[in-house]
């Protein structure tokens, strides 16, 4: 198993915000994790990318515990992350963003070749290479995002909210970026809040909801009604199945 | 208890006076301390240790005022010294006698170089003339957020060290300015100290002071509940720059002379240290921080004079002060009396 | 004519010194968000260490000078600071504060409070005469210090994988750990840069005024501040510039001031960062982000 998260609650202060989070994640797939506003899915990622220290539970990416590591000792153990917003740094330039993507690694001739390899993989990207970052539009950013995360050459990719604000045709562009990452060795969990853009690019799906998470299954054999209670409000059903704390893969 | 939950420490001194007092409010409790120590030493008292417990009242006074601006509305000014000194110096040109404030200050409107008011007049004068500056700096400095407005209550300090400095008709420049008529009574400052603390209270459970309080946990839902950040800063700074100035016409009575130096960035960090120390977010913590400060500090300078059972080198209280406010902001920022509010 | 030439070379030094000042304040405020009021401690001790060591050859006392400032401010991060990041903005300045005191008073306890006089270099009073100004030779050497410092931390800045941690930290400081960017590496750094800037700026400063004592550097501070916030608070270019501005600001006030007013000189000076707060809170080139009004 690539990523395992295990029962993972996280506290902002005094008050939790993410209960009991279960998932795992083998190579080569892509895992959505679904749920509405304020559920606990950034919450969640941000714990894995340790911007935040989980209260409870465990993350262990190929069996090593990695739960409360700094974020730039996760980037270091494989994980990398695109947060909810971009995040690009808009003062420095295209070329400097990705750079800056390689800070982990060391410098020199395989870093310049690697830059030269990601404006060839996002040509979209490498008109702009000595724009300031800032001018990019929606989609543009989000490559951006993407092509720099994957400089550190990671195992995991944790994606938050990629297709928020974009045209139907840059998130095409950042899925297929997304396909592409995975392999054998690699795999991707895709926060999204869009139920179909998950059930066309994910695997498998797991929800959180209210701080609970569960697993709702493999792509195709998801239960509508599950989602709907997920977004709309809890039902006993739901209730019995976030008391049992997520599921697994078989 | 939260506050051990938060701190650790295991120890939250509000949890245990309450309990020991039970249901009598803790400013009320606290007030009445200061009112007792202030009477017993008026009464059986030395000199020495008069003029130590005014200075500690005056610092009181002076921090209850900072708490009114900083507690309430969660800006930290670096300015106040400020207000603090127009109160001095308004207080020294109302009652120095007439003979000698001719010969100190020859170049002075005739309307002030006859004025020659009687203590209270004097007190509430130079005080309102710290608020007439409050209305004036309050202007530009209310509607700014936090770091720009610290460092606009630092130009305002800076402004007033200046103009102190080189209005020489007026303050003496840099020269002292001395001649005020001395007093050691403790009885008055004890007075003025509960006052002041009934009038911070007053305002603190004022409209405006909920109203202020509410921008300072959550900004953006004060502002959507139609509450006007600019307007109750505003009026909070008035009233703070009333009791600071206030402390200031106090400490002009005690030491009879100073210069603008005495109100710049000594005084400005200590005032400051005590207020954190105590506890920035309640008055019980604007009043307990300059108490344990005052006494703490006390302890320590007989500790250098050699006259307790230990003996530390001069000069140390300051580097014990110094450290001790560093580890309040590391361990313990919400201080003394945590993160209750009252 | 002559006099305006002077003038121009008054402000022209004056703002390198601003300059330089600022910038130690400006790379740290960049990083942490802290508005370091210890590095007027930092100036101070520079001063104590020229006082202690100016017999020796200058090729001694210069380096023991700016190894005082980057250790000092390198302690004064591990110790003070370190335990703060995330604080908020102005519990981060009252702790600066508190360090800047605690410094101040164990350079009392060990030096006492009197002012030394440290008898600086005979070369830093001389004067050359250029094109028929008279031009101090420490004007020169502060221009040419501040001209050197400038272009080489600008190219530490925009070469270097530090230099671009550092202004990648300025923006978002969060982001670039997630990058994998250290950040104990990226704050020390920014401290000891600091520390260095205090160190060059001390020497400049009391090779003019020739005395130190241990409330020495609180001025100099003071100034800083006022620099980054009139060149933009979260810009490190913004405040060498600010502080730049600051000086030829102030000398030219100086020069235009009637005399009743121009004492009043540094109030007018602090009345425009006000100013300049109420209605240009980014200042000449800050980020709009560090710079919110709140009405």
């Amino acid at each position: 198993m690539l990523l395992q998260v295990d029962g993972l609650a996280v506290s902002y202060g005094a008050l939790e915000v993410v209960h009991d989070v279960s998932m795992e994640i083998e190579a080569g797939e892509i895992v959505g994790l679904i749920g509405p506003n304020a559920a606990g899915k950034t919450t969640t990622l941000m714990a894995i990318a340790g911007g935040l220290k989980p209260a409870r539970g465990s993350i262990r990416l190929d069996g090593r515990e990695i739960a409360g590591l700094a974020p730039e000792e996760v980037v270091r153990a494989g994980i990398s992350v695109v947060p909810e917003g971009r995040r690009i740094l808009g003062g420095l330039t295209v070329e400097e963003n990705l750079r800056l993507g390689g800070i982990s690694r060391p410098g020199g001739a395989a870093l310049e070749e690697q830059i030269e390899a990601a404006f060839e993989r996002f040509p979209r990207i490498a008109g702009h290479r000595r724009s300031k970052a800032g001018n990019l539009s929606g989609g543009e950013q989000q490559l951006l995002a993407i092509a720099r995360a994957l400089m550190a050459q990671p195992r995991v990719l944790l994606v938050d909210e990629a297709s928020l604000g974009l045209s139907p045709i840059a998130v095409e562009a950042v899925f297929e970026a997304l396909l592409e990452f995975r392999s054998s060795e690699r795999a991707v969990v895709l926060v999204e809040h869009d139920v179909e853009r998950i059930s066309a690019i994910a695997d498998r799906v797991y929800a959180v909801s209210e701080g609970h998470g569960r697993y709702l299954g493999v792509r195709g054999e998801i239960d509508h009604d599950d989602i709907e209670a997920i977004y709309l409000g809890r039902r006993p059903e739901v209730e019995a199945a976030a008391a049992l704390g997520g599921g697994g893969v078989a | 208890m939260e506050g051990a939950q938060m701190t650790g420490t295991g120890f939250d001194l509000r949890e245990a006076t309450t309990r020991l007092l039970g249901r009598i409010p803790l400013v009320a409790a606290l007030t009445a301390g200061v009112a007792i120590v202030g009477l017993l030493v008026q009464a059986y008292g030395s000199d020495e240790l008069k003029t130590t417990t005014i200075t500690g009242l005056i610092d009181l006074i002076m921090v209850v005022g900072l708490y009114t601006f900083i507690g309430n509305s969660g800006v930290i000014s670096f300015g106040h010294a400020g207000f603090m000194a127009i109160g001095a110096y308004a207080s020294a040109l109302l009652t120095i006698p007439l003979v000698t404030k001719s010969v100190l200050l020859p170049d002075l409107p005739s309307f002030l170089a006859n004025a020659s008011f009687a203590p209270l007049p004097a007190a509430l004068t130079a005080a309102a003339v710290a608020a007439l500056l409050a209305v004036v700096i309050g202007i530009p400095i209310v509607r700014l957020a936090g770091i720009q407005a610290s460092i606009a209550t630092f130009s305002f300090l800076a402004i007033v060290q200046v103009v102190l400095s080189n209005w020489t008709a007026l303050t003496r420049g840099q020269m002292t300015m001395t001649g005020i008529p001395l007093s050691i009574d403790v009885v008055g400052p004890t007075i003025w100290a509960v006052v002041a603390i009934g009038i911070a209270y007053a305002y603190k459970q004022s409209r405006s002071g909920f109203r202020l309080r509410a921008t300072r946990e959550d900004e953006f839902s004060a502002r959507s509940l139609g509450i006007s950040v600019g307007r109750e800063r505003f009026i909070a700074l008035l009233v703070s720059a009333f009791l600071v100035g206030l402390s200031g016409y106090l400490y002009a009575r005690l030491v009879g002379s100073f210069s603008p130096q005495n109100f710049y960035l000594e005084i400005t960090f200590i005032t400051l240290a005590m207020l954190i120390i105590g506890g920035r977010n309640s008055l019980a913590g604007a009043i307990v921080g300059p108490v344990a400060v005052t006494v703490g500090l006390e302890l320590l300078r007989r500790a250098e004079d050699g006259s307790f059972f230990v003996s530390i080198p001069a000069n140390s209280s300051d580097i014990v002060f110094g450290a001790l406010t560093l580890a309040v902001l590391i361990l313990r920022p919400d201080g003394l009396m945590g993160r209750r509010f009252s | 004519m002559k006099e305006i030439a002077q003038y121009v070379v008054n402000g022209l030094s004056l703002g390198a010194l601003d300059a330089l000042l600022a910038l130690g304040v400006g790379l740290i405020f960049g990083v942490m968000r802290l508005v370091n009021f210890a590095q007027g401690a930092y100036i101070m001790l520079a001063g104590y260490v020229l006082f202690f060591t100016i017999s020796a050859p200058w090729a001694v006392v210069i380096p023991l000078t700016l190894a005082a400032g980057v250790v000092l401010a390198l302690v004064t991060e591990r110790i003070a600071f370190r335990p703060l990041r995330g604080a908020d903005g102005s519990t981060l300045m009252v702790a600066s504060f508190a360090v800047a005191f605690l410094i101040q008073s164990l350079m009392v306890t060990i030096e006492g409070s009197g002012p030394k006089s440290i008898p600086i270099w005979p070369v830093m009073s001389d004067s050359v005469t250029l094109f028929g100004v008279r031009i101090a030779v420490l004007d020169l050497i502060s221009i040419g210090t501040s001209a050197c410092l400038l272009t080489g931390l600008w190219l530490f800045l925009t070469r270097t994988r530090t230099g671009l941690a550092m202004r990648a930290a300025a923006e978002d400081f969060e982001m670039l750990r997630f990058l994998g960017g250290r950040a104990d590496r990226v704050i020390a750094v920014a401290f000891a840069l600091s520390g260095l800037l205090a160190a060059i700026a001390g020497i400049l400063l009391f090779s003019q005024t020739a005395v130190v004592e241990p409330g020495a550097g609180t001025n100099a501070v003071l100034i800083a501040f006022v620099a980054t916030v009139i060149g933009g608070l979260g810009s490190v270019l913004g405040a060498a510039l600010g502080g730049f501005s600051l000086g030829v600001l102030t000398t030219a006030l100086q020069a235009a001031l009637p005399p009743g007013l121009s004492v009043y000189r540094d109030a007018f000076v602090f009345g425009i960062v006000i100013a300049l707060l109420v209605f240009r809170p980014q200042g000449l080139l800050g980020n709009r982000a560090d710079a919110q009004r709140v009405v």
